[in-house]
Parts: C-alpha cells; structure tokens; sequence
C-alpha cells in the first residue's frame, strides 16, 4: 500500500439524517483534521486522512479525536477507516468500527456485509433477493457481465469503487475562512495610485495565503479609515472566484477612481472570505468555453465596477400571465444553466415601457404621435384576483402615424383608460 | 445588397428616427442566429448596451432568441455606452454588440471601429438620424425608415457600405 493511496474515513451517524445546517458546522469542525472533507447524505461525515496521519500521530488518533468531539457535540458516530470512500461508508453503515489500511483487509471485511447496507433501489433490493443475494460477497461472486446487464452498470461500478476496483473522489466540502488584514498608510491621503499601491501590498498578502491554502475567493471588503475613525467601504465581488490577487486589481482601481472620499485616509483594511477545494481556474475537456466564460466574467466584473452592480443583468421568462410580471432581471447571468421555461403566451413586443403610459385620446380613440391604427386584437388579459393586484385588459396591436407598432392596452377595470404598454420591432 | 448577411469584423452604424422605431425587430434574426447556435456555431452571447426602454423577455423569446445568451447593459451617461463597447469588443466574449448611444466623438468612433476590426464580432452603433451628416468611420451606415403604408416592413437604405454597393432594401418584419 503506497504511502500515497487515499485513506478515507467515515463518520456515520446512525441518529441522522441530520439537518444540512448542522451537518456544515460538522464538516467545518472536522475541517481541523484534513482540508478533504465532505458530507454524505446528511449523515455521515467523509474525511481523507492520509496526508494528516503524521501530523496527528496515525488513524487511531484520528479516530479518537473525532470520536470525542462528535460526542461532545451530542452525536454518537459509528467511526469506520479504509482505503475506499464506499467501504468506510459500507462497513459504518453496518455498525462495523474499524481502522483498515489494505484494499485486501477491506475485502475481507466486507464479505460477509448485509448488502442492505449499499443502500441501493429498493427495486434493486428486490431483484437480489430474488437472487439469493443477501452479502457483499456473494454480490461480488456474480458474474460481472451478467450483474450489469441486470442490475446495471452503475451498480457494478460502485461495487467495484467500495472494493477498491476503481477509484472514487469526493468533492470536498467547501469551508468558509475569512482573511483579515491592516496597513497603516505612512501619510494621510486621498491620492488614487497611493492608496491603490496600498491595497496592492494588502492584496498580495491575501495572494500568498491563497496560494497556501489553495483557496480561492469572490468578494472583497476594502475599508478605508479616515482621521476621525469613520470608515469609507467598498464592496467588490467577482463573477467567479479568483485564486489570485491580481484578479482584483483592475477593478479595485476602477472602484477607487470612482470613489469620492469625504476625507483622507490613513488606515486600510482588506477582508476577504477564503473558500477551499474549489479549483479556480484551470481547464479541461471544455477548455475552449471555460475560456470563453472566462473573459466573459472578466468583462462582467470590469462593466460592474465602473456602472455599479446592478448595471448588468440577463432576461429570464416568469409565468405569469400579467404582462409586466412575465420577466425578470437575472442578476448572475452567467450562474448554472438556467431552466429556460418556453411557455410563451403570443405575440408579445421586444420592448415593455416600465409603466404603462396613459394615453391621450381624440374622438374616443387613442392617440400618439397621431391617431392610432389597430390592427391587431384584441386580446383579453384577464387576471391576478387571487392577490388582489388583478387587471383586465385588452390588447391591441396599433400602428402610429410613423408605422412604428405599438402595443396598447384598453383598461377594462376602471373608465376605459388607454395604455401604452410596449413597442415592436 | 448586403450579400445575404451583417459584416463583422467592422462597425456597423444603424441611424433611426426619435421614437418608437424597429431597429431590434429588424435586428433580431442575426441575435436569434447568434444566441441559438447552429450546425456550424455554437450559442453565443450577445450584449445590448444602454437601450432606450425595458427589452421585454417574452418578446425576445418569441422572436426566438435564446435569453440566457442575451445580457443587458444599463448606462448613466451616454459616454459609458460606448465605454462599454469598447470593453466589450476588447474582451472578445461578445459575438455581437448592439449599442445604443448619441453623441460619439469622432476618435471614439475611430477606436471602436478599429477594435472590431480585429475580431468577428458584429457590432452595431444605434444612432439618432440626425448624425447621418457626421462623418463616421463605420464600414456600413444604414438608415432605418419606417412606412406607414406598409403593414410590417421598414425600409433600409444603406448609404454608405465599403464592402458593397449602397442602395435601399424592404425588408419585411416578423
């Protein structure tokens, strides 16, 4: 066994599952043992230990460590170690505690556990037991072709990930660490460059403690203290995380250009929340458009610090019949696929007023930038009595003077009020 | 008269009337194409920079575009509208660019132009009539004339075009 191989540690907790709020607190506690933790199901904790074997003085300190401090916490962990991710899970499960370093100790341990303990399908479940399956090790028996086709591959592929047939990784739970750092300004000042090459020495130090901790961060909290002990804020907060400092750079003087200072300044403090087992950059298979995604943030954040943070946003549909209500801004345009809902009412303009504008009306008919031709309509939205922010209207595709298409409204609710509402094209 | 397409590569200056107009209507297949991809591009984005009213997301989706590919710019001053252009076409992250904006200062103009011509990135200056008689190093000018008469086209005059020959087009909105 090389010195190397994973050493996994899992810490189940019979009583569980427990809420995902205490199962963070957990994780961040245990965080103290290993960087690699993460959580399972709400109820077990997983912790790769081997890189803090020698700090800790080997996996029976480990154990005991966590032993303690789970009880102390209130929980009563059943602790099981080995070298696959799935077999301390397996063997915890089964209320089994014990420390083992080889793949071959591991298989012999798991032999004879129920298989109730992979806590697969119940359908699945069924099917075994129509096999005659009831242990780990008359599952592993079977013939490996035929159990796919059966049970499938991805069962397969964790029963060989729990015997250490193939390797298994866990995302690491992301803890929370904070860095908070000072520097005293030889001069009170109000100049740009000084206090940009301030907050550059600050920025460098909070780049090598990223670097040591391979962590990366999203926001950062500059304060700048003035003579009377007031402080001046700024906020910054990237599309993504960045690993390095120098991320920060351009839009923080970007910011400071911005800024108006009320006073000089004498203090500044940098904080930044630290998060861990996130990679930050890099690339893999879709290089290309992590690249591309890339300079898209990059751009993002350049267009925020100049126009402010609400400046830049994407479109989302909303359900909702209320034309008004049937959008809205995304504020993270670049987070995770959004679920696009297509349900699309008819045909709608590319542009919506912020409010309806009332119209002018000659002879009974509305007017704007001359009478209004309808030609389109009408359409009957009729809706929102449940919330007590109901309308009635209809819709009207019109046409002005110019030709330019309106989209225009009649209030039913009240006196027949004419609205423009949108513009096509 | 613009070879079946909108040149990249080069700025594109699109002059309107004050008011209501048709400028997104008439520009929205190329956002469509550019948003949704097809077989030989993949999705990309697209950026609309200071534009006059709210661009409302049902209407986008109906004319086809692919919302979560559109970003939307808000601007304080007309100078920040083309600030953002040019950081936009300098990032490269934009397939197109349409920006709306009045006064630009001829070596602004100059340097956005400049700019697109380094990628291809269709980019689009939407402009107030009124400066068609200032010079503008644009490598196509347009003007977008509505017609009453007709139900559901404009007019495009294209009266200045480096690539091909000026003249004026009907075109037939959705």
């Amino acid at each position: 066994m090389s010195s190397l191989s994973p050493l996994w540690l899992c810490a189940w907790l019979p009583a569980g599952p427990l809420e995902a709020v205490t199962m963070e607190q957990l994780a961040g506690w245990a965080a103290g043992f290993t960087p690699v933790v993460s959580i399972e199901e709400d109820q077990a904790l997983l912790l790769e230990i081997r890189g803090s074997l020698q700090l800790f003085g080997g996996p029976e300190r480990i154990r005991t460590l966590l032993q303690q401090g789970l009880h102390a916490r209130g929980h009563e962990p059943v602790i099981s170690c080995t070298p696959t991710v799935r077999g301390s899970l397996w063997l915890a499960r089964a209320g089994i505690e014990c420390t083992l370093l080889t793949r071959d100790e591991l298989r012999h341990r798991l032999l004879p556990v129920s298989v109730e303990h992979l806590a697969w399908p119940a359908a699945t479940m069924k099917m075994l037991a129509q096999m005659g399956i009831r242990t780990l090790g008359e599952c592993a028996r079977l013939p490996r072709q035929g159990f796919a086709r059966r049970l499938g591959p991805a069962r397969l592929h964790e029963l060989d990930q729990g015997f250490g047939r193939s390797p298994e990784l866990r995302r690491p739970h992301v803890v929370p660490e904070h860095f908070v750092d000072t520097l005293e300004l030889p001069v009170e000042t109000t100049c740009v460059d000084a206090l940009l090459a301030g907050f550059q020495r600050l920025l460098s130090r909070l780049g090598e403690r990223l670097k040591s901790r391979q962590a990366s961060t999203d926001t950062l909290q500059c304060h700048l203290r003035h003579p009377d002990g007031s402080d001046t804020e700024l906020h910054i907060r990237l599309c993504r995380p960045a690993a390095s400092a120098a991320a920060f750079t351009e839009v923080l003087r970007l910011r400071l250009e911005a800024l108006v200072l009320p006073a000089p300044v004498t203090l500044l403090t940098l904080k930044a929340r630290l998060s861990t087992g996130q990679e930050a950059t890099g690339s893999d298979l879709l290089g290309r458009e992590l690249q591309a995604d890339s300079d898209l943030s990059g751009l993002l954040e350049r267009l925020r610090a100049r126009l402010g943070q609400h400046a830049v946003r994407g479109l989302a549909l909303v359900d909702e019949y209320r034309p008004e209500r049937a959008w809205r801004p995304v504020s993270d345009p670049l987070g995770t696929n959004r679920k696009v809902s297509r349900r699309l009412l008819g045909r709608r303009p590319v542009w919506i007023l912020p409010a309806p504008q009332l119209l002018q009306r000659a002879a009974g008919q509305p007017v704007h930038d001359g009478a209004l031709c309808l030609e389109r309509g009408p359409e009957r939205i009729e809706t929102g009595w449940w919330d007590g922010d109901d309308i009635r209207r209809d819709y009207y595709v019109a046409r002005n003077r110019r030709g330019a298409r309106l989209w225009v409204y009649q209030d039913l609710r009240s006196v027949a009020n004419w609205y423009l509402h949108g513009i096509f094209g | 008269m613009l070879g079946g397409g909108w040149p990249t590569g080069g700025l594109t200056e699109l002059l309107i009337e004050a008011g209501a107009s048709a400028e997104l209507g008439l520009l929205s297949p190329v956002l469509t194409r550019l948003t949704c991809g097809d077989a030989t591009v993949d999705p990309a984005w697209v950026m609309l920079i200071a534009p006059p009213w709210i661009p409302y997301a049902p209407g986008l989706c109906w004319q086809g575009l692919a919302l979560s590919r559109v970003l939307v710019i808000d601007v304080r001053q007309a100078a920040d509208a083309l600030w953002a252009m040019e950081a936009a076409l300098r990032s490269g992250a934009c397939a197109g660019i349409i920006a709306w904006t009045g006064t630009a200062g001829r070596v602004a103009l100059q340097r956005l132009h400049l700019l697109a011509g380094k990628r291809p990135v269709w980019s689009v200056l939407i402009r107030a009539a009124r400066f068609r008689r200032e010079r503008s190093p644009a490598m196509l000018r347009l003007q977008l004339h509505l017609e009453p008469g007709i139900q559901a086209a404009v007019c495009v005059e294209i009266f200045k075009n480096r690539l091909r020959a000026a003249g004026t087009v009907r075109v037939s909105l959705p």
